[in-house]
């Protein structure tokens, strides 16, 4: 095959070169935007895993994501710091068997009906942690103490930033390595057609569930550093608005590409951010940033990097 | 008598009233082509679906050596050695003929596990499916699948099914929406790759399959109408009453 010249390594590394030199410059108010867009790139990029590699449009993605944050407020004594190097690798384990628990079930439908089963169990977290007096109800429960992890201090805002770019860094390295492998070739094989995959002699089920629950985990990394960031947990983290969001960043960022959903990530918060300061309709100019975008960008904002390539990108 | 490398008994497969397939037996001899033949509707599809487990039967058993395979998923059947083309071509369409291959060729080497270390690294499978490739007459593969000619992709398919190196091959209508010089082509292929392993060909064209048979099932209405050796086919008086009209 011919080598595939692209300049994505390159302008990743000044990316993250930027992102690492930013809290020098930047006011903390940023510094905590930033961090809370990284962590959304977190999630966006496990989803991604599902939607963009193995061809599994997860709209309960949230379902995971609010595992994470439920389990480091469960985690944390009342009034003391709870170990982060402890709770935060048991915050990953629990959203990783929820997720291989709803995998078994889930991944027996495809299409439509995959996408209404797992938007269903998610809202079912959601209707359970909101009827719930154990998990707070609706109006949430609050982590009062953040978790204490020796090295580096939770509560500063660039510790905290940093933790963040570290753990958006180390999630698309680790994707980026799984979708070279013979398991990630066989991932795009099940997307692209899976009926040939399984004649062909693979378990594809079982392909699928474990993609499912990686990027499970992963979600429930980035659910634990939302709890971390804000101490504050409520049942909107199991709901299909974020779920819905996520979906967003990754077909507005470009499916399939791991950095997509980052740029995606970035785009759509800051828009966000921006917008609301403007005019209390802000809802309304972001949607139509999103229709046209998902009109003329059918491969994202990252396919505009690829077409200014040339037509080998 | 050889012993069979595939032998289907009594293989049923109903759906609600109508019986698709209604205990058809028929045994696959290592290095010899079976053919299947009958007018449309007769079950032969609905049968492959069976031997290779796309369908799971209603009756009937299937032995592909000493395993009972009757009712086991596909992948697992094909992990055993048996692979299948489709009568419409059925391939990763995105990725280049090369990757179709490659693909394939993983599918036996190992599972889930397996498929964590390198891509890069794994230049077995490379060398699989380029193997596979050649044995088509595909060359190097490197165009995307789906734009290929339609008889290139027929090609690609065998290629696929070559490439997880089966020692049973069920081939589904391989000759459909053939050329006259490709058609002549895939039928020499098929003979070659009889070779070493047994191939059961379901076929419309009737020269390529009287060419290249040694042993011929002819179904109607998803039941055996008659096995034998292609001259006797050609001569018995119900086949040619049910079947080949004028034709032989």
């Amino acid at each position: 095959m011919k080598p595939r010249a692209s300049i994505e390594p390159v302008l990743l590394a000044l990316a993250l070169i930027a992102l690492i030199v930013f809290p020098l410059l930047g006011a903390k108010f940023y510094l905590q935007l930033f961090a809370k867009i990284m962590i959304m790139a977190v999630f966006a990029m496990s989803l991604d895993l599902l939607v963009g590699y193995a061809g599994l449009v997860s709209f309960g993605h949230a379902a995971f994501y609010g595992i994470g944050a439920y389990m480091l407020w469960w985690l944390s004594p009342q009034y003391a710091a709870a170990n982060f190097w402890l709770t935060l690798p048991a915050a990953m384990a629990a959203a990783a068997l929820a997720a291989l628990a709803i995998g078994l079930l889930v991944l027996r439908s495809s299409g439509v009906y995959f996408i209404m089963v797992t938007l269903a169990f998610a809202q079912m977290f959601f209707y359970f942690a909101t009827g719930s007096k154990f998990f707070g109800g609706s109006d949430g429960v609050y982590v009062y103490v953040k978790p204490a992890a020796f090295l580096f201090d939770l509560d500063g805002a660039a510790h905290f930033y940093y933790l963040a770019l570290a753990a958006m860094a180390g999630t698309y390295l680790l994707l980026r390595l799984l979708i070279g492998t013979l398991y990630g070739r066989a991932l795009l094989g099940i997307k692209s057609n899976e009926t040939r995959m399984r004649s062909l002699g693979y378990s594809t089920f079982g392909y699928k569930l474990a993609a499912f629950a990686l990027a499970g985990s992963l979600a429930g990394l980035a659910g634990y550093l939302d709890a971390a960031q804000y101490g504050f947990v409520n049942p909107d983290l199991f709901g299909w608005r974020l779920s819905g969001l996520a979906l967003m960043m990754v077909i507005l960022g470009g499916m399939g590409t791991l950095y997509g959903p980052i740029i995606g990530a970035f785009v759509l918060v800051l828009l966000q951010d921006a917008l609301s300061d403007a005019t209390k309709h802000w809802l309304l100019p972001l949607g139509i940033f999103i229709i046209l975008a998902v009109l003329f960008l059918p491969r994202g904002l990252s396919g505009l990097a690829r077409r200014a390539e040339g037509p080998h990108g | 008598m050889v012993e069979p490398v595939l032998a289907a008994r009594g293989l049923a497969r109903r759906f609600g009233g109508l019986a698709a397939v209604d205990g058809v037996s028929l045994d696959l001899a290592p290095n010899r082509i079976h053919a299947v033949i009958g007018p449309n509707g007769a079950g032969k599809t609905t049968l492959v679906n069976l031997l290779s487990g796309e369908l799971k039967p209603s009756a009937g058993s299937v032995m592909f050596e000493d395993i009972e395979i009757a009712g086991m998923n596909p992948a697992r059947i094909a992990r055993l050695g048996i692979a299948r083309s489709y009568q419409r071509v059925n391939i990763f369409a995105g990725f280049s003929a090369f990757e179709n291959c490659r693909l394939a060729a993983q599918a036996r080497r190992g599972g889930l596990w397996h498929g964590l270390r390198s891509a890069g690294a794994e230049r077995d499978l490379d060398e699989a499916a380029r193997h596979a490739l050649r044995l088509v007459g595909l060359g190097m593969g490197g165009r995307i699948a789906g734009h290929l000619s339609h008889g290139e992709q027929r090609q690609l398919e065998i290629a696929m099914t070559l490439a997880i190196t089966p020692k049973v091959l069920l081939l589904d209508e391989p000759l459909s929406g053939m050329g006259a010089a490709e058609s002549r082509r895939m039928t020499r292929l098929i003979k070659r790759l009889a070779k070493d392993r047994a191939i059961l060909l379901v076929e419309h064209d009737m020269d390529a399959v009287f060419s290249i048979a040694d042993r011929l099932t002819v179904m109607v209405e998803g039941k055996v109408l008659e096995t034998g050796k292609p001259g006797q086919i050609r001569k018995s008086r119900a086949v040619r009453k049910a079947y080949l009209g004028g034709r032989a």
